[in-house]
C-alpha cells in the first residue's frame, strides 16, 4: 500500500528515472536493451487521433488552465506573424494573377489608388509600423529558433533572457526600418 | 522482488538524512521501472512483433523502445529538416542583399524563398492542428495549389523565359507528389491538380509588366509618402 502510494505520488518522476536507470545510451540502444518498433512514427500518431476520435473523448483543456509563459508566447507570436506575413503574400500575389488581366492593374495602380485615399501620414507611418514589426520579430525570433537547432540557448536563464530580448529589440528593429528603410 | 522493495521502503522510512532518504528513494525507482512500468508495455502489439516477448527470465527487460521506418522516409524527413534550416539561413543573407542589389536573379531568389519558407510554415501549421483521415490531405493539396500560384504570381517573365521556368516548377513539384503522397488514387488526383495549378501558374506568368519583387520592397520605403 505504502509502495503504491510512493509509485503514485512521484510517477513523472519515475519516468524520467527510468531514462537513468537504463545503462549508458549506448548500450541501451544494442539489441539487448532496445526494443525496435513495427510501426512507424505516423501510424503511432494516426492511431492515437483515430482511437480517441473514435471514442468520443473530450479534449483534455489546454489554453484556458495553462500559465502563459514567455516561451509559450514567443513561440505562438512567431508562428502567427509567420502566417499572416505568408499569407499577406500569398493572397496579394494570387490577388495580382487575378486582377491584372481582369482589371488591368499593377503595382503602381495600387499604390496611386492608396495615395487617391489620402490617408493622414502618421495613420500611414503607422500602418507601415504594422507592416515593418512582424518581420522584425520573425526574424530575430528565427535566429533564436536557428542557435537552438546548434544546440545553445536552452538554459533557463538563457533562454528568458534571449526572449526578453527579441521581444523588446523587435520593437526598435521596426524602428530603425521604418526610419532608414 | 518484493523482499527488496520493502527492504528499500524501510530504508526511506527509517532514514534519518537527506542522502540515505534518496538512494532508498531511487532504489525503489529502479526496481520499479523495471518491471512495473514495462508492464503495460509488454502487451502492446509492436512490443509482441519484436520477439523479446519471449525471451528468458536472464534476459534483461527492454528499456527504450524507438521506431523505425523505411530508409528512404527517414532520411527524407531529416533531410527536410535540414533544407529548411539551410533555406533560412540564405534568407538572412539575401533580404539584406536584396535591398542594395538590384537584380533579376535577386528578385527571384527572394520570391521562391519567400514562397517555399512560407509553403513549408504553412505545412507544419497544418500538420500540428489538422487531424483525420481526410482533411489534412485535402489541405495540403489546397497548400500546394496556393503555393504554386503565389510563387506565379510573384514572378514576371517575358515570353521566352517563361517555358523554361515553367518547366522547372511543375518538375520539381511533381517530384515532391511523387515522394510524400503514396496509395491507389491519392497520388493521381494530386498530379492532375497540380497540372491544373501549372497551367494557371504558366498563365500568370505570362500577363505581367512589371517586376513585382523590387515593387514589395517599395512598400516599406517612404515610397507612399513620397509623391
Amino acid at each position: 500500500m505504502a509502495l503504491s502510494m510512493l509509485l503514485v505520488r512521484n510517477s513523472a518522476a519515475i519516468s524520467r528515472l527510468g531514462m537513468l536507470s537504463a545503462p549508458l545510451r549506448s548500450a541501451a540502444l544494442s539489441s539487448r536493451l532496445a526494443a525496435p518498433m513495427t510501426t512507424t512514427a505516423q501510424e503511432e500518431m494516426a492511431k492515437f487521433w483515430d482511437k480517441n476520435a473514435q471514442r468520443k473523448r473530450p479534449m483534455s483543456p489546454h489554453l484556458t488552465i495553462y500559465k502563459p509563459q514567455l516561451t509559450a508566447m514567443l513561440s505562438i507570436t512567431h508562428r502567427g506573424t509567420g502566417a499572416a506575413m505568408a499569407g499577406f503574400v500569398y493572397a496579394f500575389s494570387m490577388g495580382m494573377l487575378v486582377v491584372n488581366p481582369l482589371l488591368d492593374w499593377d503595382f503602381p495602380t495600387i499604390i496611386s489608388f492608396i495615395k487617391s485615399l489620402e490617408i493622414h501620414p502618421w495613420l500611414l507611418l503607422g500602418g507601415k509600423w504594422f507592416m515593418a514589426w512582424p518581420i522584425a520579430y520573425h526574424a530575430m525570433n528565427g535566429v533564436r529558433h536557428l542557435s537552438w537547432d546548434a544546440g545553445y540557448g536552452f538554459n533557463m536563464k538563457v533562454l528568458y533572457r534571449s526572449g526578453w530580448f527579441v521581444f523588446l529589440s523587435s520593437f526598435l528593429l521596426a524602428d530603425l526600418m521604418l526610419y532608414f528603410l | 522482488m518484493d523482499n527488496a522493495i520493502s527492504y528499500f521502503l524501510a530504508r526511506v522510512e527509517n532514514s534519518k538524512d537527506k542522502n540515505t532518504k534518496m538512494a532508498a528513494t531511487a532504489g525503489i525507482l529502479r526496481l520499479a521501472n523495471r518491471n512495473l512500468l514495462l508492464g503495460p508495455q509488454l502487451m502492446t502489439r509492436p512490443f509482441v512483433a519484436s520477439g523479446l516477448a519471449h525471451r528468458n527470465r536472464l534476459q534483461a527487460a527492454p528499456t527504450t523502445q524507438f521506431h523505425t521506418s523505411p530508409r528512404s522516409l527517414a532520411a527524407l524527413a531529416s533531410s527536410h529538416w535540414n533544407a529548411e534550416r539551410v533555406l533560412v539561413l540564405g534568407m538572412l543573407g539575401i533580404f539584406p542583399l536584396a535591398y542594395f542589389v538590384h537584380n533579376p536573379a535577386i528578385d527571384y531568389g527572394v520570391a521562391a524563398a519567400v514562397v517555399l519558407h512560407g509553403h513549408w510554415g504553412f505545412e507544419q501549421i497544418l500538420t500540428d492542428y489538422i487531424h483525420g483521415p481526410l482533411l489534412p490531405r485535402l489541405s495540403k493539396l489546397g497548400l500546394y495549389g496556393a503555393s504554386v500560384l503565389a510563387f506565379a504570381g510573384l514572378c514576371f517573365f517575358n515570353y521566352n523565359m517563361i517555358t523554361v521556368v515553367y518547366l522547372f516548377i511543375s518538375r520539381g513539384f511533381e517530384q515532391i507528389l511523387t515522394d510524400y503522397i503514396h496509395g491507389p488514387l491519392l497520388p493521381r488526383l494530386s498530379k492532375l491538380g497540380l497540372y491544373a495549378a501549372s497551367v494557371l501558374a504558366f498563365t500568370g506568368l505570362c500577363f505581367f509588366n512589371y517586376n513585382m519583387i523590387t515593387a514589395v520592397f517599395y512598400l516599406f520605403p517612404g515610397d507612399l509618402s513620397r509623391s
